[in-house]
């Protein structure tokens, strides 16, 4: 150790920070990913554009036209209270996706810092840390969310809250096993021999490395906290009325199946697509990270 | 091997723990009085509190608690408030359904998942692969009761192959217990499947390329030789851990799927019993869902000692 | 003293007659030639669930007792034109204007452990019914005085005060005769009974298995060798079992109504009287309600007819009184003040003071979702803002009646047997269901002089009144919509009669060769 000196010791540790250039760089070249961001781009603008963007007013019933087939007037028909389910789905991404945030933001919120400390501390607090997990991981996600929302009474943030607390023994996971390489590292052994503090290691060092795989996580994360939000919603449990999401959609629409199952078409489209451009950008994220910090 | 064993064990007793004390805590927390339900249309306040002294719920939670996990081990999971019949009784009825639904949906995604593992696998690069990688993500991307609801909508309601709803017992002949699993199975097992077909594709191509297959080519076997024989065993080891992966999560994710065929297994039990505040029944099933789980995951542990020839010698 | 008991059996019956409600597709009239039936058929149907109890005395009502009465017998029974008819009790007579009934029980019924069904073991239901600590039966029991047994197939009941309901409330629960040897011990493990079918095997919430009861007192009109319950919550779920035949016989909801009619070989009748969707408010909670003018404001905003055509598929009627038209106790001369008036409910908004808008928070059942979101549309448009809080399970009831932590909502009703006992549930002081007792002196002595009524004209006479009081003047619970609940059954089924006690009433009923 002694034999190498300060100086390249810390030029070491500067170049262990990954390059954006090259990112950018590689997954420009994937075509898939890029149309899948793209997508999730258009999807995101027509979320917050929403009020400007609907023909109807989403919340306008009309009893005497209920459940109409696509027509001039309305795009997609109409739905079991005579509303434009174009308008509906249309404001029903806002609410779909800025769930998504939630619950996503929630479970990164939790799981990152304990994993961090978890995978750099170890010892006992890893230990406790994980068998806290452990139980969690044992218990059945979506019941568990069930349970919580019907203790607090259903509402989409309840919702929201649970999926987010359900959900962030992953991002745990993911992040620990990710320190757990990353502590190996050489630039990390030559940070600890400079003398540097434990926290700043890992905010400066660990950190950054974590990242990398940490996006991608998020991103699948993404579509599963979206997955879970419709599974919600679907029982009811999610958002209430007026106020939709695709979840809660796709849930009204299966009392209908049979008498007008287009419904049960467009919302599911909407939450497929959507989640399956998370996953395809997350592995174009994945592809471009490099094959030194994918391990 | 059990040296490997004993520490894995207590700490799965550890968890376990965990879990009951999670479970009683958070069922404990449930609010709405379930002796409210019971009472009828016309209670009064002395009928609920005779009701709930009969279900034990005035005595403080520590006693209940224990009181609870006490019976646990003598198997006694307590008795459904709604039906009033022990829980136990409950999840042996029910657990034939869910176990049936859940192994259709393993085999049928071990089958697809292997099968179109393979073929990416082998046509790598090719258009083939590409669809296959494609359709895989649909399948991740998807929600499995929506897939559930098309079905329905195609197979039972459009072409009329399969019924739309219910359970049909193994004892009335394997053909209307299949048929009236086929589509619910069909639904759970299609992102379980896309998940495996990636795991196999990618492990298949990394083992093809390695070396000692090289060799086997250079030896003349044929391709379909070395396929099943080596690259399938050494490709095995992720894929328990994958298989045990999605059979746990299936255990979790029947449960929208159930309520919409109609099925009579512990995920609609779940439900209505969260609905309904009774929450014997919640712990019961959420306990006896922790206890697959867990066991799963010693298994999975324990067959990857066993099929991962460094671990056991290393 | 017989032509009293003619008349008064005749005074009883005509007080719940009235035609059937205009139905759907009956079978042709007349009970099926032996001919026609195969006995050793077993009828299978979907039912909303297995009963929660088979202890008449405790089960919580609802869809339930229509199960208990395939094994059980009641002292009297309810035929498909509503009217009253014997059942373990042959003949039923009062003869002091209704304070006290004796009632003569048929002496050629038996349990199926062998007890005979006699006064004492009637006395030993009632009485359990009576005093039973948790037992569901004591509020609408808690008229009788005391019930003797002074004969061997004779029973007396004895009220407290003149009602003449209570041979209605004998046709449910009440009246359920169960085997004292099944309550012995205290608790009704399975249900031993009289009836029909005798109760084989069961998976709570699943499924029931009874078989026909070989020694039923009229055991050649039992035309079913069994009858196979399966229950399933979801009406979509009963709908597609009935389509591909997996249950011969069922019933759906409004919203399935238009496909279930259009299905090959289905036939159905509607049951209109047993699903109404009421609105309860509590003034406690929210001031605003306490206001008559609010109240009518209220109602005139809610567009029933777009409710029921709109969201219930026509399967649907609007509501202003407590039964639908053609029940037994419909008022046919009735005046509605309550008419959708948009306008003229924003006015009585503003003469009460809250021209400048109204706020609160509506809670209902995951089934009235709909119902809910059309309500709040109509509300938002006079100017009144409502979140919707879908309670599943019991929640909203909950919230309503016992925890009172809702100040509007909407729950199910089911009519009750008796229009007089639906007034009573919903009007007199301290029930459950007026919550913050919004009270009408006037229609609460009403409420207690019509039971005592035995002249049907003049007891109809005073139900007009009082159904035309709380159409001028809304109290705690409006009446919005009727959904029907329309009986599906293959052409399998034979000898099925427009019960509109609820399903399932199989008595008759039978499977073709």
């Amino acid at each position: 150790m002694s034999a190498i000196t300060k100086t390249e010791v810390i030029a070491t540790l500067a170049g262990s920070r990954p390059t954006r250039g090259r990112f950018v760089q590689r997954f420009r070249r994937q075509p898939i990913a890029v149309g899948a961001l793209g997508f999730l781009l258009l999807v995101s603008a027509m979320a917050l554009l929403a009020p400007w963007l609907i023909p109807h007013d989403p919340y306008q019933q009309d009893l005497a036209r209920v459940l109409q087939t696509p027509s001039g007037e309305h795009l997609l028909g109409t739905d079991e209270l005579g509303r434009d389910v174009f308008s509906r789905l249309i404001m029903g991404a806002r609410v779909s996706l800025l769930a998504a945030l939630q619950g996503t933001t929630l479970a990164i919120a939790i799981g990152l810092p304990l994993g961090l400390v978890a995978g750099y501390v170890r010892g006992r607090v890893d230990g406790a840390i994980m068998i806290v997990t452990d139980a969690l991981m044992a218990l059945p996600a979506l019941v568990l969310a069930m349970a919580i929302v019907a203790i607090w009474g259903p509402s989409l943030t309840n919702a929201m809250v649970a999926i987010g607390i359900v959900t962030a023994p992953r991002a745990l996971r993911l992040v620990r096993s990710s320190v757990l390489q990353i502590r190996e590292e050489t630039f990390i052994e030559a940070a600890r021999s400079i003398g540097t503090r434990s926290i700043v290691i890992v905010l400066r060092h660990v950190l950054p490395n974590v990242v990398a795989p940490l996006i991608v996580f998020t991103a699948i994360l993404a579509g599963t906290v979206m997955l879970m939000e419709a599974g919600l919603s679907f029982l009811g449990l999610g958002v209430q009325p007026p106020e939709s999401s695709w979840g809660a959609m796709l849930g009204t629409s299966f009392r209908y199946i049979s008498r007008a199952p287009l419904l049960a078409i467009y919302p599911g489209l909407a939450i497929a697509l959507t989640v399956l451009a998370l996953n395809l950008v997350g592995d174009g994220i994945r592809e471009s990270i490099g094959k030194k910090l994918q391990k | 091997m059990l040296a490997i064993f004993a520490p894995r064990l207590i700490r799965t007793a550890a968890v376990f723990v965990l879990v009951t004390v999670g479970i009683f805590g958070l069922t404990a927390l449930l609010p709405g009085d379930p002796a409210l339900a019971l009472a009828g249309e016309n209670p009064t306040p002395e009928l609920i509190a005779s009701i709930r002294e009969q279900l034990g719920l005035d005595r403080p939670l520590y006693e209940q608690y224990f009181g609870w996990l006490l019976a646990l081990f003598s198997g006694d999971l307590g008795t459904s408030l709604y039906f009033g019949v022990p829980v136990g009784e409950l999840i042996i009825a029910r657990l034939p359904v869910t176990l049936s639904l859940t192994l259709v949906a393993v085999v049928i995604s071990i089958v697809l998942g292997l099968a179109g593992g393979m073929v990416a696998a082998a046509r790598r690069g090719t258009i083939v692969d590409r669809l296959a990688t494609v359709l895989s993500t649909i399948g991740i991307a998807t929600p499995n009761f929506w897939f559930g609801m098309i079905f329905i909508i195609v197979f039972a309601f459009g072409l009329g192959w399969f019924p739309a709803v219910g359970y049909a017992p193994l004892a009335d002949g394997v053909g209307p217990w299949l048929a009236h699993l086929i589509l619910p199975a069909t639904a759970l097992a299609l992102a379980g499947a896309a998940e495996l077909m990636r795991q196999t594709r990618s492990s298949m191509t990394d083992t093809l390329g390695q070396d000692y297959i090289r060799t086997a080519r250079a030896q003349g076997l044929r391709p379909a030789a070395i396929y099943w024989r080596r690259a399938l065993r050494n490709a095995s080891i992720p894929l328990v851990t994958v298989v045990a992966f999605q059979v746990a999560l299936l255990l979790g994710g029947v449960v929208i799927v159930e309520k919409i065929f109609g099925l009579p297994g512990l995920g609609s039990l779940v439900i209505d019993a969260v609905f309904s505040k009774d929450l014997p029944v919640v712990q019961g099933v959420v306990l006896v869902n922790a206890i697959i789980v867990l066991s799963l995951n010693l298994l999975t542990d324990f067959l990857y000692t066993l099929l991962n020839p460094k671990v056991r010698h290393g | 003293m017989r032509k009293s008991l003619i008349a008064i059996a005749a005074a009883a019956a005509l007080l719940l007659s009235g035609c059937a409600g205009g139905n759907g597709d009956p079978s042709p009239g007349g009970p099926p030639a032996a001919s026609e039936v195969d006995r050793d058929a077993r009828l299978s149907i979907g039912t909303l669930s297995t009963p929660a109890t088979w202890d008449a005395a405790k089960n919580v009502g609802g869809p339930e007792p229509a199960m208990l009465r395939l094994v059980y017998d009641t002292l009297i029974e309810v035929d498909e034109n509503n009217e009253l008819v014997g059942g373990a009790a042959e003949s039923w007579t009062t003869e002091d204007g209704g304070v006290s009934y004796i009632l003569t029980l048929r002496d050629d019924i038996a349990f199926t452990d062998g007890a005979p069904l006699n006064a004492e073991a009637v006395k030993a239901n009632l009485d359990r019914a009576l005093t039973l600590e948790d037992g569901t039966l004591r509020a609408s029991l808690g008229n009788v005085a005391s019930v003797d047994a002074t004969d061997e197939f004779t029973v007396t009941i004895t009220q407290k005060v003149p009602d003449v309901t209570l041979p209605v409330l004998l046709t449910d629960r009440a009246g359920m005769v169960m085997a004292p040897s099944s309550f012995a011990s205290g608790e009704v493990t399975r249900p031993v009974g009289s009836g029909e079918y005798v109760w084989v095997a069961e998976s709570p919430g699943v499924s029931v298995t009874l078989d026909r009861n070989p020694d039923y007192r009229d055991a050649d009109h039992v035309l079913l060798a069994g009858v196979d319950i399966r229950a399933m919550e979801d009406p979509v779920a009963r709908l597609n079992a009935i389509r591909t035949k997996a249950v011969d016989m069922t019933f759906v909801g409004p919203e399935q109504v238009d496909e279930a009619k259009a299905l090959p070989g289905i036939s159905s009748f509607d049951v209109k009287g047993r699903s109404l969707r009421v609105i309860y408010v509590n003034k406690d909670l929210e001031p605003a309600f306490g206001d008559p003018d609010v109240r009518m404001a209220l109602n005139k905003a809610i567009d029933r007819e777009g409710i029921a055509n709109g969201v219930l598929f026509g399967a649907a009627e609007p509501a202003y009184q407590l039964r639908p038209e053609g029940g037994a106790g419909f008022s046919e001369a009735f005046d509605s003040a309550i008419t959708y008036d948009p306008e003229g409910a924003r006015e009585l908004l503003q003469k009460a003071g809250y021209g400048e808008g109204l706020s609160f928070n509506f809670v209902t059942q995951p089934r009235f979702q709909k119902e809910a979101e059309a309500i709040q549309a109509s509300y938002s448009a006079i100017g009144v803002d409502m979140t919707i809080e879908i309670l599943p399970g019991a929640g909203a009831g909950t919230a309503l009646w016992y925890d009172k932590t809702a100040s509007i909502g909407m729950a199910n009703f089911d009519g009750r047997l008796d229009i007089g006992l639906a007034y009573q549930t919903f009007f007199v002081e301290g029930t459950a269901y007026n919550p913050s007792n919004i009270l009408d002196e006037d229609l609460i002595a009403m409420i207690g002089t019509q039971a005592g009524l035995v002249d049907p004209a003049e007891r109809q006479r005073m139900h007009d009144d009082m159904a035309t009081l709380i159409a001028t003047s809304p109290l705690g619970a409006w009446p919005v919509v009727w959904g029907y609940e329309p009986v599906l059954y293959t052409d399998e089924v034979v000898g099925v009669k427009p019960f509109q006690t609820g399903f399932p009433a199989l008595k008759g009923v039978g499977k073709s060769q």
